[in-house]
């Protein structure tokens, strides 16, 4: 009786604990974000920085503000996470495809090794002018600049995931009788199925960077034309602004990856 | 007592492996003769070959040289006559424990419906029936063990071929599932060939023991253990006198295949 409210004790007195740190680091974050736009602020204003390249918190909150209520950033974003979107859903459907051609071709897997490797060091982005003079400028060219930044390390991370199949788990299905196909879609493909996801995490990311990059060369829309069209006009009030902008939902869409993975793979496996 | 027909025959078996850096010599000469409703054991040093020779009779690994029959004819890898175990369970964590036992089902193309009745019914009889729904990463070693025993016999298998399936857990489980094992393959009167390197295992659970040595592997010694000690169960067995009798007498020829090498 006595251990048992004993034991009670110490578990309210742990969780109290738990949350007393957990309340001490939320409020060190918010102090340090309020310290940081604080000090931006007072220092654009006393001019210790140059507010024309660094602009005002204020000023970025206003245009925010007017941007959302009269509803004229949201093509922009629409066409931005179109394109990013598209891209990484491209790029890693993609390249699992290329992977599961090697895992099935071992020869062939080993013809295209070196290219791969090549083709992976090469900064792709570097195409993307042979690519808007081939599709013309547009939704296009941005898409498959992402695809191609996206598509090689893919088809590498989810080949060698495919190859390195637990031996164990194959023996298992052959000793049924599996065949080829089987073997691929019973235990190849499920046990790959944590890199795929981490292959769509660090695609989110790299589209980004596909898409932005492919919006400054070509777009009449989208975060990275806002971008450019701030450089040029020297508005970084726009720049800063849209840089928010794609911080957050960059970070939303991270995050959808990330329910879309516990959906998938719930129950096999502790969260 | 009536002439038990053969369930594997292995004649004249030799095995060469070769890859980049050359050859190595894994077998050689290997003769057998398993009867029908036997529990076999090979037991040896590591790298005596016991492991490959299973491999060849599950089908994973072609002979160099030999002969191999399963029931009179040639034998193929996949074959609904032969079960698999390893010495981890290899449970895939995606599926469920009842999808896990299904999978034989599932890879020969039998529609899942009507098999499920009879896997729940053989998830009870290893008393597994309550976490028919759980998932892998939810149980304790033995009990994926017992699951891995589902999945394999739910195909119904003639020969069951074991690969230190009971080397990984502690003591008590072992036995527990050497006994359960041993008893789940008498009562349904199935074939098996287990391979250890624990020789208090061998005696207790075989009916005959054939003894390994290495470079080249090879069967030294074959030791039939008598009715009155093979008919006890893992547990009983290891405490009858007879028990250190016949681990002694393995011990010393271990000892014997050892010193031979020196």
């Amino acid at each position: 009786m006595s251990i048992q409210k004993n034991s009670q004790l110490l578990h309210t007195q742990f969780l109290k604990k738990e949350k007393k740190v957990s309340v001490q680091v939320i409020s060190t974050q918010i102090f340090i974000l309020i310290a940081f736009l604080l000090l931006w602020e007072v220092s654009s204003r006393l001019k210790w920085v140059d507010p024309l390249i660094f602009s005002y918190p204020s000023k970025i909150w206003t245009y925010l503000v007017s941007a959302f209520s009269d509803g004229s950033i949201y093509p922009h974003i629409g066409a931005t996470v179109l394109e990013s979107v598209v891209g990484f859903i491209l790029g890693t459907g993609v390249g699992i495809l290329i992977a599961t051609f090697l895992w099935w071709f071992p020869f062939w897997a080993r013809v295209i090794d070196p290219f791969l490797v090549v083709l992976n060091s090469m900064p792709k982005i570097a195409l993307g002018p042979i690519l808007i003079v081939m599709l013309g400028p547009g939704i296009q060219s941005i898409i498959v600049i992402t695809l191609l930044v996206t598509v090689i390390i893919t088809t590498i991370n989810i080949y060698n995931r495919f190859r390195e199949t637990e031996q164990g788990y194959l023996k298992v299905v052959q000793t049924f009788g599996a065949s080829r196909i089987q073997q691929f879609s019973y235990v190849v493909v499920p046990s790959a199925i944590p890199t795929m996801i981490s292959a769509l995490k660090v695609n989110v990311g790299l589209s980004w960077i596909g898409v932005i990059v492919g919006e400054f060369l070509v777009a009449k829309e989208g975060l990275g034309y806002l971008i450019i069209y701030g450089f040029q006009v020297f508005n970084f009030t726009l720049v800063l602004s849209t840089l928010f902008i794609i911080a957050i939902v960059a970070t939303l869409m991270y995050q959808a990856v990330n329910i879309f993975e516990r959906k998938i793979t719930q129950g096999w496996r502790e969260h | 007592m009536p002439k038990k027909d053969n369930m594997l025959t292995v004649k004249e078996l030799s095995h060469t492996f070769i890859n980049k850096s050359g050859t190595f010599h894994a077998l050689e000469g290997i003769n057998l003769e398993v009867k029908k409703g036997d529990f076999i054991t090979f037991v040896g040093p590591s790298g005596c070959g016991k492991t490959t020779l299973l491999n060849i009779i599950v089908g994973f690994l072609t002979a160099t040289e030999g002969e191999l029959l399963l029931d009179n004819k040639p034998l193929v890898l996949g074959s609904d006559q032969v079960g698999y175990m390893q010495q981890q369970d290899f449970l895939f964590p995606w599926r469920s424990i009842i999808d896990n036992v299904l999978i034989g089902y599932q890879i020969k193309g039998d529609k899942k419906k009507d098999k499920l009745n009879e896997a729940k019914r053989l998830l009870e009889e290893l008393e597994l029936g309550e976490i028919a729904h759980k998932y892998p990463h939810q149980l304790s070693g033995g009990m994926r063990q017992r699951v891995a025993l589902a999945r394999t016999l739910i195909t119904n298998p003639n020969l069951l071929l074991l690969d230190e399936p009971f080397s990984a857990l502690d003591m008590h489980i072992k036995i527990q599932l050497e006994q359960l094992v041993r008893g789940t393959l008498k009562k349904l009167g199935k074939t098996a060939i287990l391979v250890t390197h624990d020789i208090g295992e061998a005696v207790a659970i075989s009916d005959s023991i054939y003894i390994f040595a290495k470079a080249p592997g090879r069967i030294v010694k074959q030791i039939t253990i008598p009715e009155e000690l093979a008919s006890l169960d893992p547990y009983e067995s290891r405490k009858h006198p007879l028990y250190n009798q016949y681990f002694d007498e393995i011990w010393t020829y271990l000892d014997q295949s050892e010193q031979l090498r020196r």
